[in-house]
């Protein structure tokens, strides 16, 4: 399977850390203490039950939420000092269900996504073409977003977030960008799930960070190098997904005995 | 593959473009792929090419439209003018000295024939004045106002992400109109100087004020909330009612008539300094939001989208909505409540140019100025020597459109709303 050799062999850059991190929605504390480590290179999956605060955990990280306590670093400089159009280049997140009330062309919020970048027309159009090919939207380019089924959006909205942090150069390296996605997958297909895997697996060998949040567990763990599972307020599990995935970590984080088939591989599937 | 042969009569469209449909597989696994890479950017710059084509053309021919309803503007009215007669009198008179005796007198021949009465040369100044003085600046006070307050409103939809907000949502209108009553029914002119410009200030006064209240209730720690805003918005429009309908109770029928007469509108107080005025908040409000339009396409994505891609939004939201402020109180201070503009003008030009709103602004304020002057010269010729409000035509005119719009877009409405 589509493991990430050169992850290994790329240096562990560290991109984000989080010290005593609190995560809290409303009055509602959802994690507390939490201590991360995230590298270039790494394709990480967050999973945990429902709203056990996955996603506000991705707005703390994407510098949009004010930490009320403990500190996050993010490429070494405390993240509430970092500007959110700094922050844009070095960072983009693709939300859960993501969608404008406006009939926007497809290429225009491809355009759009590049906004912040300087660089000649046929460049963008170029990075645009090739992304778009990437993830088979080549053929959607000229569509109202509103008239697209929710996988194809879905395709348009990843592209998006993949778009804003590309370099203008093709040839420089992705070290010290942070792609942060909540759910890209829920809506698509069995063909463009796999499509999806390996051009994610493909961008973090090129030394992108890329955190995912999925309940997918057996799409995302062939293809992630790190799983992190949350549950109890915490982090109960971070390492490898065959490591992560145990009977043991699978009920105290979704509360129901869950079973494990392991192929030759060694990669581990969950099954009821 | 479809867009690119549906643009095929672009000039910049790739011949493999063209050729891939007829040769349906290509053996050669890498020529494919580079084909295939070609006829990704190729269908990008095809799309854009064509695409920027037709909207140049379209917002031409707005334009065109612009010009020519300013020009049945100015000639049509209860006295129709004859502009070039009139321009070329003028030239002449002007530059007397230096035409040939035989080119005046071979025009005021014609100018005879044509008027059998023979009093061409002393109704012109009759005419020059109406044309100067009056017709010129309401026209031009007219296409600023109407450009003013499309965009206006199309800022404000863009803004909360709502296509049914505008201006009047934030509260200007009821604001403006209910202090515009209490000016003309109970606080007379307290400073004689200001006396012709009383009410206009109360009004534009009264806009700010329900306008600040409005973000007052809004504004918290985390920015402007949208939800808050259109709620206070809907309250401050209740209350401003109240006060509207509690001062017509007890007003005296001079009064009430006047405060009905200017909650209707009106573009009949022209003059060069109000079109003077309303040309500088129009041409203020219009660059700034041209400068805005960016971060109006990425608010349009909505807020969080947009702080992740970079925008500033707390501070795009303020200047924004301050900007749609001054000038849209700006002009109803002066002509009162204008309706439907702001609301529908916006919804045509996204249906015409798209929601991209480096377009679709240009494109409003040419199509907000074009129907302003043809419901203007409309409200000034149905009926002459009578002028029907310029509120009652411009929502005579909306509200079956926008009636029109809704039912088209019932299913559109449906999903995103």
């Amino acid at each position: 399977m589509a493991r990430c050799n050169q992850t290994e062999s790329q240096t562990h850059e560290t991109l984000l850390t989080l010290i005593n991190v609190d995560v809290i929605r409303g009055k509602r504390q959802l994690l507390c203490n939490l201590n991360l480590v995230f590298n270039a290179g790494e394709f990480i999956a967050l999973a945990g039950e429902n709203g056990c605060g996955k996603s506000s955990l991705l707005t703390v990280i994407g510098g949009l939420a004010p930490l009320e306590k403990g500190a996050l670093l993010f490429n070494g400089e405390p993240l509430s000092e970092i500007g959110l159009r700094n922050l844009a280049d070095y960072r983009a997140v693709m939300a859960q269900s993501a969608s404008t009330p406006f009939g926007f062309l497809v290429d225009e919020i491809l355009q759009l996504a590049r906004h912040h970048i300087v660089e000649s027309p046929e460049n963008r159009h170029h990075i645009i073409g090739k992304i778009a090919e990437q993830f088979d939207i080549t053929h959607l380019l000229s569509r109202n977003i509103q008239t697209l089924s929710g996988g194809e959006r879905q395709r348009v909205f990843l592209s998006k977030a993949i778009l804003q942090l590309l370099p203008v150069n093709p040839q420089s390296s992705l070290v010290g960008k942070l792609l942060l996605l909540d759910e890209p997958t829920s809506a698509l297909d069995l063909r463009h799930q796999k499509l999806v895997m390996q051009q994610l697996v493909s961008l973090s060998n090129q030394g992108l960070c890329i955190v995912c949040v999925s309940h997918d567990l057996n799409l995302i763990s062939p293809y992630c190098s790190r799983m992190i599972l949350l549950a109890e307020q915490g982090c109960i599990a971070d390492d490898k997904p065959e490591n992560a995935l145990t009977i043991d970590t699978l009920a105290r984080c979704y509360h129901t005995q869950l079973n494990l088939i392991r192929n030759q591989e060694h990669d581990v599937f969950v099954t009821h | 593959m479809t867009a690119s042969t549906s643009t095929h009569d672009s000039a910049t469209s790739s011949p493999l473009a063209k050729a891939s449909p007829t040769k349906p597989r290509v053996t050669n696994n890498t020529l494919s792929k580079k084909m295939q890479k070609h006829n990704a950017s190729a269908v990008i710059v095809n799309l854009l090419v064509t695409r920027a084509k037709r909207k140049q053309h379209g917002l031409a021919l707005l334009g065109a439209m612009l010009l020519l309803s300013v020009y049945v503007g100015v000639v049509s009215g209860s006295l129709s003018i004859n502009v070039g007669e009139l321009l070329w009198h003028e030239l002449s008179q002007l530059t007397g000295q230096f035409f040939s005796q035989g080119a005046l007198i071979e025009e005021s021949g014609a100018n005879r024939q044509a008027t059998p009465l023979g009093v061409s040369t002393t109704f012109n100044s009759t005419h020059w004045y109406v044309l100067t003085e009056l017709r010129l600046p309401r026209v031009i006070m007219t296409l600023f106002i109407g450009a003013l307050l499309a965009v206006s409103g199309c800022a404000m939809q863009g803004l909360v992400r709502n296509p049914l907000a505008d201006p009047g949502l934030i509260g200007i209108a009821g604001g403006a109109a209910a202090a515009a009553a209490v000016s003309m029914a109970i606080v007379p002119p307290l400073v004689p100087a200001l006396a012709s410009v009383w009410v206009a200030l109360w009004a534009f006064g009264g806009a700010l004020l329900s306008v600040w209240t409005v973000l007052r209730f809004a504004n918290s720690a985390q920015g402007v909330s949208v939800a808050t805003l259109i709620l206070a918005g809907v309250a401050i429009n209740a209350f401003t009612g109240t006060i509207i309908g509690a001062i017509s109770y007890v007003a005296s029928d001079d009064a009430l008539r006047q405060i009905t007469y200017w909650t209707m509108g009106s573009l009949a107080g022209a003059s060069w300094t109000i079109c003077a005025l309303v040309a500088a908040a129009g041409v203020i409000a219009i660059t700034g939001l041209m400068v805005s339009r960016n971060a109006l396409n990425l608010l349009a994505l909505g807020e969080n989208e947009a702080a992740y891609m970079g925008l500033n939004v707390a501070r795009y939201k303020q200047i924004i909505l301050w900007l749609v402020a001054f000038a849209v109180a700006l002009a109803t201070a002066l002509c009162g409540i204008i309706g439907f503009v702001g609301l529908v003008v916006p919804h045509m030009c996204r249906t015409l140019f798209g929601v991209n709103h480096n377009v679709l602004i240009p494109a409003c304020a040419l199509m907000g100025a074009l129907l302003l002057t043809v419901a203007d010269t409309l409200s000034r010729t149905l009926f002459t020597p009578m002028e029907i409000p310029i509120g009652i035509v411009t929502s005579a005119i909306g509200a079956p459109f926008f009636l029109y719009l809704l039912w088209q877009q019932k299913g559109v409405f449906n999903g995103s709303l």
